[in-house]
């Protein structure tokens, strides 16, 4: 029975580990959505890698069904959010869906810097939000201290909240109650022409791919022919329905207020981005829906196989991450250094990690990657204007007029003992201090401007290792900033190693040449000859290595004639070779180009 | 019976017993005080031996382990064994592997009476320091007594060295060597393998690295080149005349019969080995030798793999290996930067070569 007054849209927002995925396993698992069994796996995670993170990475919607106290039903629809600061457009989507939002926190943790920039995004967004107190079970819960911390940090009502343990099952019901209680009814009329958002959509290999969507007006059905208000695809509806939180249950009309998805033999995510609106081609709406933005990478770097001849292989795994990750783009690209590969475009740090981490994990492949680069703004001499994310196209420094570097508002949240070290840090990573401010007497949130070439390098590992791990981090792009850059390039024997070059601030550029010669020295193990590793701008050394011939070999006995041993030997040795990137005469192993990019804090 | 058809095999003869376990030792050796054992193992190898093939025999090497533990006697009455099976020639090389502190006097003369004419000394080191580390059971006296007690009758001794010991510096051992004068000399670096005693106590020591132990093995190469020795093979230096007539059957890829347990052989194109295991061995010793070996499983070399195995080994010696055509372009690269010599189609590696041959043999096959 369709009824708008009996449906609650909500979300759950969280830090990362705050107990958002357990919480959601609970709601369905009370209402009895599924059985103990089913919940075995976790629901709303549905991916591998998501489960093993403890990490939401792709929004995912469920309905369910609660009686309430007041003896009435209520139809919910809990739609999850990414976590991370990367997905931050696909999460004001999902809000956008909603009209209300639980905020759960950690009693043992308190507010962190994730749990601040959805809370904000929330806000901004007009939801409800209830506060849910989480891990009050724990001995080093302070359920009181959260309380205050948040009333006093976002000015959000808490002492009545809800306080809950989701992994013991302490106290959820209230949580259903506060939803049922303070989230309004969605408002939305069923004669005006259909508009419905697309929070999220993902291909599936019979279907072709499924889009979520929430309706706002009108009704969408089988039979109906719909336009994306954006992409201006249009496309008959083959399916509707419900999610089910094991399955999708189709239905033949939705309408104002419901969540659903529909399919209709659609071929690419990129025809469905989120954001975009759902009208009726033959009455259409007059305007989309606010807010839509194609998500664009802000991070780019080169991935290459380990082993070349596997090339075909990365192609077809990076096209089939394409097909569920609109976000994501990538284009054939050529180094000297590494053969063939691809340049890749990532929203940010955390994205690109995890399209690495599925390459290698579900696609079986090794790969070696480039030091990531953000897009620099670079004006020549004639005027002309060049957008540069690959330091192979940057133009000789004598060409150049102006350079520019994107820069993002950093938050930082950390207990305040390690809040020199982190302010240490952060001015060494040219960051600009704008404020700060106690959460508490124990916590501060510091925010600074910063260049986001600081941030993907290696500042997210130099936090945590300086905070002992308790340091969190967020970020959103602000604007371009003129900037002093240049172009170091790494040369062995003599010749430049394209896939070694990087794009760094002057100031920077002496201290980064000499670590990356200092670390190729390390990882290139000796050679018949002597290898010389440089560093240069634009011709210029300014920094320098030797890696010594290598100066004699293992003489082993062949005792009573078992030459098994050398013949090992020598299959090892060769075995190692192929993994090796050959230039000229010298040989380098993959680790030497991840060593390049991984972090050493110099303390 | 010399010019028949019989084809050219060497013979080796295994003997998995020592006093004590050197430190650094990942073979299969294991002390034996058990005389029982010792003469059930004679018994088991005078079997294998009856139930040969026939062959031409080419060289004769008693090794292990420590062969000496057996015991003159035992030692005597397997070669005994081999001269009754075979008919063999007064020149054939007959070597044995002894320890320091494992023979004394008399049983040199029996042994070299029987027909044993070449012994392989287990010298290691000059330095009782060194020694101690390696865990070898004699001191430098020891040896020096057992030389020259060898030296009255064996006219061609091998002495072997390890370099690379921690705080060793090899010279007092290259020296002793060039003064007593062997007829040959092979060295090897010190390898740390796992499961060995040398390996778990590795982070007590400081291991030299890989300039000191190049200098070592320098020194080795000029002060024996300097006293007439050919550095004929990469670990080996003999007076002329003397180079190793049964490890060259190793390098050049001749047969070879290996008896007793973790003997390896090469055979009808198969490289094979005899399972680790000393009873089974001696219980099995009744059957003929192939069946108690890994033959069955091991499969013939492809021709590919012949190859390599032959420029692999080739390569060891300082006469060179002739190369197939699609070699001959890197060898001439290695040939110029100097590393060796090509001449014709045979590239040999001389002494800068040597000592980075495994980066250089990795990089032609």
């Amino acid at each position: 029975m369709y009824d708008i007054t009996k449906i609650r849209n909500f979300s759950i927002i969280a830090h990362i580990d705050h107990g958002k995925s357990t919480l959601a396993d609970r709601l369905l698992e009370i209402t009895k959505s599924v059985s103990e069994r089913e919940m075995e796996d976790r629901i709303l995670d549905n991916m591998e890698l998501e489960r093993e993170r403890g990490i939401t990475i792709k929004a995912r919607a469920v309905r369910f069904v609660y009686r309430a106290k007041d003896g009435e039903e209520y139809v919910m629809n809990l739609i999850d959010t990414p976590g991370h600061v990367d997905f931050n457009y696909e999460v004001s989507r999902s809000l956008k869906a909603c009209e209300g939002a639980l905020l759960v926190v950690d009693a043992t943790q308190g507010i962190q810097a994730q749990t601040l920039a959805n809370a904000y995004l929330a806000i901004d967004n007009d939801l409800e939000i209830i506060p849910v107190v989480n891990k009050i079970d724990l001995v080093s819960a302070d359920v009181d201290m959260t309380v205050r911390e948040i009333e006093d940090v976002l000015g959000l009502p808490a002492e009545d909240c809800p306080k809950i343990s989701a992994k013991n099952g302490i106290n959820i019901e209230d949580v259903l109650e506060a939803v049922v209680r303070e989230i309004p009814c969605p408002k939305g009329d069923t004669e005006k022409p259909l508009e419905a958002l697309v929070f999220d959509s993902y291909y599936d290999s019979y279907k072709g791919v499924i889009v979520y969507f929430r309706v706002m007006n009108g009704s969408i059905g089988v039979g109906d022919t719909v336009r994306m208000m954006h992409s201006g695809s249009e496309f008959t509806v083959v399916e509707t329905g419900t999610l089910g939180a094991l399955g999708l249950n189709p239905r033949d009309r939705l309408y104002p207020g419901e969540v659903g998805y529909f399919t209709a033999s659609i071929k690419s995510v990129a025809e469905t981005t989120v954001g975009d609106t759902v009208t009726n081609a033959a009455n259409p709406a007059s305007e989309p829906l606010p807010g839509f933005k194609k998500c664009l990478p802000m991070v780019y770097a080169g991935i290459y196989p380990a082993d070349g001849s596997r090339y075909g292989d990365l192609r077809d795994a990076l096209e089939k991450l394409r097909l569920n990750d609109a976000a994501f783009a990538f284009e054939p690209e050529t180094s000297v250094a590494l053969g063939f590969g691809f340049r890749c475009g990532f929203l940010g740090l955390l994205h690109m990690e995890i399209i690495e981490e599925r390459l290698e994990r579900e696609f079986n492949l090794d790969l070696i990657t480039t030091a990531p680069s953000v897009i620099y703004k670079i004006t020549k001499h004639n005027g002309e204007t060049l957008f540069i994310d690959n330091p192979t196209n940057y133009p000789p420094q004598e060409e150049i007029e102006s350079s520019a570097e994107p820069i993002v508002k950093a938050s930082v949240i950390t207990p305040t003992e390690y809040m020199g070290s982190i302010m240490e840090l952060c001015r060494d990573r040219r960051g600009v201090y704008v404020g700060m401010s106690y959460l508490d007497t124990n916590r501060a949130e510091l925010r600074y401007e910063m260049p986001l070439n600081e941030i993907i390098y290696d500042f997210f590992d130099a936090l945590k290792s300086r905070s002992k791990g308790y340091a969190s981090l967020d970020y959103e792009p602000k604007e371009y900033e003129p900037s002093k850059l240049v172009k170091l390039d790494i040369l062995l024997n003599g010749s430049i190693v394209d896939a070694l070059s990087f794009i760094v601030h002057a100031d920077k550029a002496y201290m980064r040449a000499r670590k990356i010669c200092e670390k190729l020295k390390e990882n290139i193990p000796r050679q018949l000859f002597e290898i010389p590793v440089q560093a240069a701008i634009g011709g210029k050394i300014i920094a320098r290595e030797t890696v010594k011939a290598l100066r004699k070999d293992v003489l082993a006995k062949c005792y009573g004639g078992d030459i098994t041993r050398k013949k090992k030997l020598l299959e090892k040795q060769k075995e190692g070779k192929k993994r090796m990137r050959s230039f000229g005469t010298v040989e380098v192993p993959p680790e030497a180009f991840m060593a390049v990019l991984k972090y050493d804090d110099e303390q | 019976m010399t010019t028949n058809s019989k084809r050219d095999v060497s013979l080796y003869i295994h003997f998995p017993f020592c006093v004590k376990k050197c430190a650094y030792c990942a073979f299969f050796s294991a002390p034996c005080q058990n005389e029982e054992l010792k003469d059930e193992y004679e018994r088991a190898v005078i079997r294998r031996i009856d139930s040969l093939p026939e062959i031409n025999v080419k060289t004769v090497y008693f090794g292990g382990g420590t062969p000496t533990v057996m015991g003159s006697a035992r030692l005597c009455r397997i070669l005994g064994s081999i001269f009754k099976k075979y008919d063999i020639e007064s020149n054939t090389e007959i070597t044995l592997e002894a320890n320091p502190g494992t023979v004394n006097a008399e049983d040199l003369y029996d042994l070299h009476s029987a027909g044993f004419n070449r012994l392989s000394l287990g010298m290691q080191s000059a330095n009782d320091v060194t020694l101690g580390i390696m865990g070898r059971i004699h001191d430098n006296a020891t040896f020096l007594q057992c030389y020259s007690d060898a030296r009255r009758c064996f006219d061609n001794i091998s002495l072997d060295a390890i370099f690379g010991v921690p705080g060793d510096d090899f010279t007092a051992t290259v020296k002793q060597m060039t003064e007593l004068e062997p007829e040959h000399v092979s060295a090897y670096s010190l390898m740390i393998e796992e499961g060995t005693p040398l390996y778990e106590n590795r982070d007590k020591y400081v291991f030299p690295d890989e300039n000191e132990e190049g200098a070592q093995y320098e020194t080795l190469c000029r002060e024996l080149g300097a006293h007439g020795y050919r550095h004929y093979e990469i670990s080996s230096f003999a007076k002329p005349g003397y180079g190793s007539a049964h490890n060259t059957v190793y390098w050049k890829r001749g047969e070879y019969i290996g008896i007793g347990p973790a003997a390896h052989s090469f055979y009808n194109s198969r490289r094979f080995e005899t399972p680790k295991d000393t009873q089974r061995f001696i219980k099995r010793s009744v059957l003929p030798f192939l069946s108690d070996t890994d033959y069955e499983s091991a499969l013939p070399l492809t021709p590919e793999e012949s190859e390599e195995e032959r420029v692999m080994l080739g390569l060891r010696l300082a006469e060179g290996v002739r190369l197939a055509e699609n070699r001959l372009e890197k060898a001439k690269y290695f040939a110029e930067s100097g590393f060796g010599t090509l001449q014709g189609n045979v590239f040999a590696l001389n002494e800068a070569g040597f000592r980075v041959s495994n980066a250089i043999i990795a990089e032609l096959i």
